[in-house]
């Protein structure tokens, strides 16, 4: 009776020992308030990846808990929650969707013990760094290259509109931006309501015969619907920020004809459309560039903690950057030994409700 | 050896093992089926839950349609501004309204900013929708900028202009909560994009997060694990609104609950088994204590001690088993009484049977004196007996010896007699000289003839002295001596040929020649004798038959076989014939001794054996074995 007792404990501590360590992911970002569409976006392609893989029996065994956070779009909650959720022994940290946020977390990038994925934080300050900072990203000052280049074409004198919220990426876009294009810019930030701003926004763009904004897609579309309401014909260049949560599927005629920079992938990209698809069939709507982006971090995070030797940072660290090219959905991946990414931005215009690629 | 069974340890281990066992199987059974009862319980009760919500979000949606359908007309005339603005103050779930024109531009807001006028619906689907069928639709559930409440649109179509009614679904939640606030579980509706739009906790619809297990317009599931933990999911589905509603009760909640539950059975099947342990235990003690009554009892009486008090026990049986007890005490009392008084008079009776004993053994032993002295008397008889036949064997022998010589001397006197009456006749003729030649021719033939019988016969006689001379010296001495058996034998043949030859009686013999014996050759002579004439008397009653005689040797044995084929002994008699005065010829002149004297010659005076074979109407074969050498055979 005894040894029968004896070896069903045996067999009972064996079976808890089965239960692997559990991977605690920390994820900070904007999920509510008037910037959280990028954030919302940006949890839930994260979270389908890790759901994928722990419906799966998770990483060599070992499941993906996300401690989500919402920072309420406040940059001090940012640091805040962050050092928390080091204070609570998290080793990977991910979110911190918008280059305003770079400051808040900037100081932990050099702890050799944490690891940092954003999928969209392009501050293009932090590129060419050997840091904990990775990203699937382009920074924001390519961005501002791509639409320099494409202005050159039809502009000579472009009014820079930025959000002072997010002037870190603001700067990056316009900065690329300036250093392209050809012609004359004016750079104005933007620090109240578009509304409120109605008419200094028009008299600024006075002698001018283009608009570029770097601002979220609500404004973005309010400031659309300034120059549609008075009737003021211009070209108006966007960030890709302008075209987050597909908010300019709402814009109507006002923003029609605006060109972006797009994070979105090629229609003819096989795994690109096979997301697209899947993600429509089951949300029933169609995927925003956070959700792919956060979805594509999701696959480096991953991936990486399979191949780590531990969970330890410098572990994960080194798998990341000796991690094989993985199929992304807008593009192979691959980052350098800074922990950027390599890839082209696409330029689309909104004609009719729809985005168009241009060449 | 069989294994000894103790009963109260056998009544303990069968009393535990029927309390135990079927409370453990109840426990089983309990535990087993109590999951899946908890499981089927629960389910039916989220899905009240759920109908709950669904009532209450139908009935949430009829109010503002309702309304809508009231002033939609007053809308579209424009001109009743006041009359709608108070409307909509009234208004609890309509937040505020934009009218759209034949192209989709926002044409006029009512209780929200004007700046709103001149956005364009026209590429919106919901927009689009409406506008082509001229029916109803309501929006996806979208936040408002800058707000934390989660808004609707109810779109309608009224001529070629197009409505929207903005309603805040606060008061909706509010509702929700208040009917899932007792619910102990996590309950969430889903837009048709999977996102929440009402949850328990409402840091979901905040956050707007998705259903973990929205997939493709469907959430069919029973267990689901959301990062790490489990839950029992119960949904439906909304489908004027394309939303679902989703209950997720903790699988550890639920785990709880069944703890719970399988603690509180635990108790009682524990409580329950420890009662009946007791009562069983009680009720066993008892009845062993009335047991052990009984045994005490028992083994009183075996003691022998018949005195002990009977005791009332509860148990009507028990009271029976005493009852009766003592009873068979009392008759067994009773019966040792008897038995005791019979056992004094059997000591008794043995004391008489011992003298009664001593007196017949007295009697016995002067029997025996009696007849051991008739025995003796009756040994001297026999051996009377026996030397009487010896005689009677000698006599017959000697008279068969002076019949014998006697014939042929006869003869010789009648001869002589007859020779001396013709010498005197012839002597007178001669005297007177008529004695004529012829006379004396026929005398001198006459006395040559008479001389040759005389001498025949008177060699005949002294022949048969020799004979009996031969015997007679050695019956005299029985001192053994070697002889050859076949002229032995030969001679006794000789003696006998003359009075078997009366009976017709052939004998032969055949016997190995030179077979050198040392033995007693009178005891010899006497055995084969009575044999023969046995044979002649007894196998063949005097009538004419045949006795072979055949001897040879082994080893160192001689063996005589003497055979006839006459009538034979039946097997009844042949057990027999050796004994004293067996005859079946009594008062016919036999005296039963022959045999007997034949077998105590061989066996004590010859050293030898004689052994019979007999079968009725085939004769009868004795054979004798002798030593060759009696003295080393009786040394």
């Amino acid at each position: 009776m005894k040894k029968l007792i004896f070896i069903i404990l045996l067999l009972s501590l064996t079976l808890i020992g089965c239960e692997k360590e559990v991977i605690r992911i920390g994820v900070v970002t904007t999920l509510s308030g008037n910037n959280s569409d990028i954030g919302v976006s940006m949890r839930d392609g994260f979270l389908l990846k890790v759901n994928e893989i722990n419906d799966a029996g998770g990483i060599n065994g070992h499941k993906i808990e996300l401690i989500i956070k919402d920072d309420e779009g406040d940059i001090n909650k940012v640091k805040q929650i962050t050092q928390d959720l080091i204070d609570q022994d998290i080793k990977i940290l991910f979110g911190y969707e918008t280059s305003s946020k770079k400051n808040a977390i900037e100081e932990f990038f050099g702890r050799e013990d944490l690891i940092f994925m954003s999928p969209t934080l392009s501050a293009y300050e932090l590129s060419n760094i050997d840091d904990n900072f990775f990203r699937v990203i382009p920074t924001n000052y390519q961005q501002g290259e791509t639409l320099g280049h494409y202005a050159n074409k039809y502009s000579k004198k472009t009014l820079v509109l930025y959000s002072q919220v997010n002037a870190n990426f603001a700067k990056g876009v316009y900065e690329g931006y300036a250093d392209t294009f050809e012609g004359e810019v004016v750079i104005k930030a933007v620090e109240k309501g578009i509304l409120e701003l109605e008419e200094d926004i028009l008299l600024w763009y006075e002698g001018m015969d283009s608009l570029m904004v770097v601002m979220n897609p609500n404004d973005t579309l309010l400031t659309s619907q300034v120059f549609y309401r008075n009737n003021v014909e211009t070209n108006i260049y966007s960030s890709n920020w302008g075209m987050a949560a597909n908010a300019h599927q709402t814009g109507g005629q006002s923003i029609d004809g605006t060109v972006y920079t797009s994070l979105l992938g090629d229609d003819s990209y096989a795994p690109y459309k096979r997301f697209q698809e899947t993600y429509f069939d089951r949300f029933n709507e169609n995927p925003s560039f956070a959700t792919i982006y956060a979805y594509e971090a999701g696959i480096i995070i991953t991936e990486a903690l399979k191949q780590a030797d531990s969970f330890d940072g410098q572990d994960l660290k080194k798998a990341i950057l000796e991690l094989d090219v993985q199929e992304g959905i807008i593009s192979d991946l691959k980052l350098n030994e800074f922990g950027d990414i390599q890839r082209e931005n696409l330029i689309v215009k909104l004609i009719e409700g729809k985005l168009i690629y241009q060449e | 050896m069989k294994f000894k069974l103790n009963l109260k340890k056998m009544m303990l281990i069968v009393n535990t093992t029927m309390v135990v066992v079927p409370l453990l199987i109840i426990a089983f059974i309990l535990v087993n089926y109590a999951r899946s009862f908890l499981v089927g319980l629960s389910t039916d009760y989220n899905k009240q839950v759920i109908n709950n919500i669904k009532v209450n979000i139908e009935q949430f949606f009829y109010e503002p349609e309702r309304d809508m359908d009231f002033i939609k007309d007053i809308i579209i005339d424009g001109d009743n501004t006041d009359f709608i603005e108070e409307f909509l103050e009234s208004q609890i779930l309509i937040q505020n309204i934009q009218v759209l024109d034949e192209e989709g531009i926002v044409s006029a807001t009512y209780n929200m900013e004007t700046d709103y006028i001149g956005f364009d619906y026209s590429n919106q689907d919901i927009y689009n929708q409406v506008k082509n069928s001229g029916q109803v639709a309501w929006s996806k559930v979208y936040i408002p900028l800058g707000a934390n409440t989660i808004n609707m649109d109810y779109v309608l179509s009224v001529e070629d202009q197009v409505i929207i009614a903005t309603i805040n679904l606060e008061r909706l939640n509010e509702i929700f909560v208040e009917t899932t606030s007792r619910s102990n579980l996590i309950v969430g509706v889903t837009d048709s994009s999977g996102t929440y739009i009402m949850n328990t906790d409402f840091e979901n619809v905040r956050m707007r997060t998705k259903d973990p297990h929205y997939s493709g317009g469907s959430m069919e599931f029973d267990r689901v694990t959301i990062f790490l933990d489990e839950y029992y999911a119960t949904s439906d589905y909304i489908d004027k609104l394309g939303w679902y509603i989703a209950t997720y009760q903790p699988v550890e909640q639920l785990n709880q609950r069944l703890n719970y539950f399988v603690v509180f059975s635990s108790v009682v099947i524990i409580l329950m088994a420890l009662i009946t342990m007791f009562i069983g235990l009680k009720l066993n003690s008892t009845i062993f204590s009335n047991l052990i009554a009984i045994v005490k009892k028992t083994k009183a009486v075996r003691e022998g001690n018949y005195r002990f008090i009977i005791e009332e026990s509860r148990f009507f049986e028990f009271n029976e088993i005493s009852h009766n007890f003592d009873l068979m005490v009392k008759e067994v009392q009773s019966r040792q009484s008897e038995v005791l008084s019979q056992k004094s008079k059997i000591e008794d009776m043995n004391k008489n049977l011992e003298a009664r004993i001593e007196e017949r053994t007295a009697d016995l032993n002067t029997s025996n004196a009696k007849l051991e002295k008739t025995l003796q008397h009756l040994k001297e008889t026999q051996n009377q007996l026996i030397e009487s036949e010896k005689l009677a064997s000698l006599g017959n022998l000697v008279a068969g010896l002076a019949h014998e010589i006697n014939t042929p001397l006869g003869l010789c006197l009648t001869i002589i007699t007859y020779l001396q009456d013709r010498t005197i006749e012839n002597n007178k003729k001669f005297q007177i000289n008529q004695l004529k030649k012829s006379d004396l021719t026929t005398y001198f033939n006459s006395a040559i003839e008479s001389e040759q019988l005389v001498s025949d016969n008177l060699h005949r006689a002294i022949d048969l002295i020799s004979n009996f001379k031969l015997i007679t010296n050695e019956q005299r001495n029985v001192e053994k001596k070697t002889i050859l058996l076949d002229d032995f034998l030969l001679n006794i043949i000789k003696g006998l040929n003359q009075e078997l030859e009366k009976s017709n009686i052939t004998l032969a013999m055949t016997c190995e020649e030179d077979i050198s014996i040392e033995t007693i050759p009178l005891s010899l002579y006497q055995v084969v004798m009575n044999l023969l004439m046995n044979a002649k008397m007894h196998a063949y009653d005097d009538q004419a038959g045949m006795i072979n005689i055949d001897a040879s040797k082994k080893d160192d044995q001689a063996i005589i076989i003497i055979e006839d084929y006459g009538s034979g002994i039946d097997e009844e008699n042949l057990k027999h014939i050796f004994e004293p005065f067996f005859t079946t010829k009594r008062g016919q002149g036999g005296t039963g001794l022959g045999l007997h004297i034949v077998y105590n010659t061989i066996k004590q005076n010859l050293n030898g054996n004689i052994t019979c074979d007999s079968k009725i109407n085939h004769g009868t074969k004795f054979t004798i074995t002798l030593p060759l050498n009696l003295e080393n055979a009786m040394s």
